[in-house]
């Protein structure tokens, strides 16, 4: 285990490749479904402002009612 | 033909791949830290800083693959006028961002104890760091310029130029004596790396291969909500 580790006096570089590369993906993956959650929020805030006769429009388009769908998850 | 890949026919598409690719990559990134960091044998000279490979060579391919994409993109958009296109590249560029970055920091991680330097200027890294100021410059056009129109124009542009460092970054370590190694993974010629390594790179590969198709499904679907909140103003 020990030698797993420090890999031959070799693990503070190896570790910290991979460490760094999955702190990057991470980063990147909860910052793009923040966004995501934050657009879909916002698309239905914006739909529950319009009159009762856009709702219905809106609400009948393919996208846009999945959209919907989706946010109200939330 | 064109018609079924606009966002609104692909859209319930986008979501279910995304879960189906978030198992995969689960799967995938599982075997493939196993075999990088436990199974694959180290190298008879640099020991076991060849593991950093696992990470840095797969990061360098989606790198330079977005960009190449990010450009033919790019080309389209300016040939058939459809913005479709140009989401698309917006929609890779906080990848191909990232992985340049890895692959930078990585590659810098592996020189030190190989190399006994952090960085140098030759050819294969200071091409390298010129793709990701590309990457900025595309990803700041979008930001800055308010106007979509012409964002869309100057980021298409920066994209077509920036397609010529990518034969530069490739072929460097063959036109240019260079520290860094030649390619050892070749698609023409045979390559010169060992099965038991080349089982962890490629798993590693398709794991972060996976990964980038969810950021990009999730990215894409941003832009596809963005538009359609755009469309809410005008009912």
């Amino acid at each position: 285990m020990k030698n797993f580790i420090l890999m031959d006096g070799y693990g503070i570089f190896v570790w910290s490749a991979f460490i760094f590369t999955s702190v990057c993906c991470l980063f990147v993956y909860l910052k793009t479904r923040k966004e995501l959650k934050k657009q879909e929020k916002m698309f239905s805030e914006k739909v529950n402002e319009l009159p009762a006769t856009k709702i219905a429009i809106v609400q009948e388009r393919k996208v846009e009612k999945q959209i919907l769908v989706k946010s109200s998850k939330f | 033909m064109l018609k079924k890949l606009y966002p609104t026919n692909v859209f319930s598409l986008i979501t279910k791949t995304i879960n189906v690719t978030t198992v995969l990559f689960l799967v995938l990134i599982f075997c493939g830290l196993i075999q990088s960091l436990w199974i694959s044998p180290i190298d008879y000279i640099q020991g076991d800083t060849v593991r950093i490979m696992y990470v840095h060579v797969p990061s360098s391919w989606i790198a330079l693959g977005c960009f190449a994409a990010i450009g033919f993109f790019s080309i389209l958009n300016f040939i058939y006028k459809n913005k479709n296109f140009a989401l698309i590249g917006k929609s890779l560029s906080v990848l191909g961002l990232m992985f340049t970055v890895v692959s930078i920091t990585t590659g810098s991680l592996w020189g030190k104890p190989t190399w006994g330097t952090w960085w140098a200027w030759d050819a294969r890294l200071t091409s390298m760091l010129i793709l990701s100021l590309f990457y900025l410059l595309y990803m700041l056009s979008w930001k800055i310029i308010s106007d979509p129109i012409l964002s869309c124009k100057i980021s298409s542009i920066i994209a077509i130029i920036g397609l010529v460092n990518l034969p530069i970054i490739k072929y460097s370590v063959n036109w240019w004596y260079t520290l860094h190694q030649p390619s050892t993974i070749k698609v023409i010629n045979e390559s010169t790396i060992h099965i038991s390594m080349l089982i962890p790179l490629m798993l590693m590969f398709s794991a972060l291969m996976a990964y980038s198709a969810i950021i990009f499904l999730m990215k894409y679907k941003i832009e596809i909500i963005k538009l359609k909140n755009k469309g809410l103003d005008r009912l």
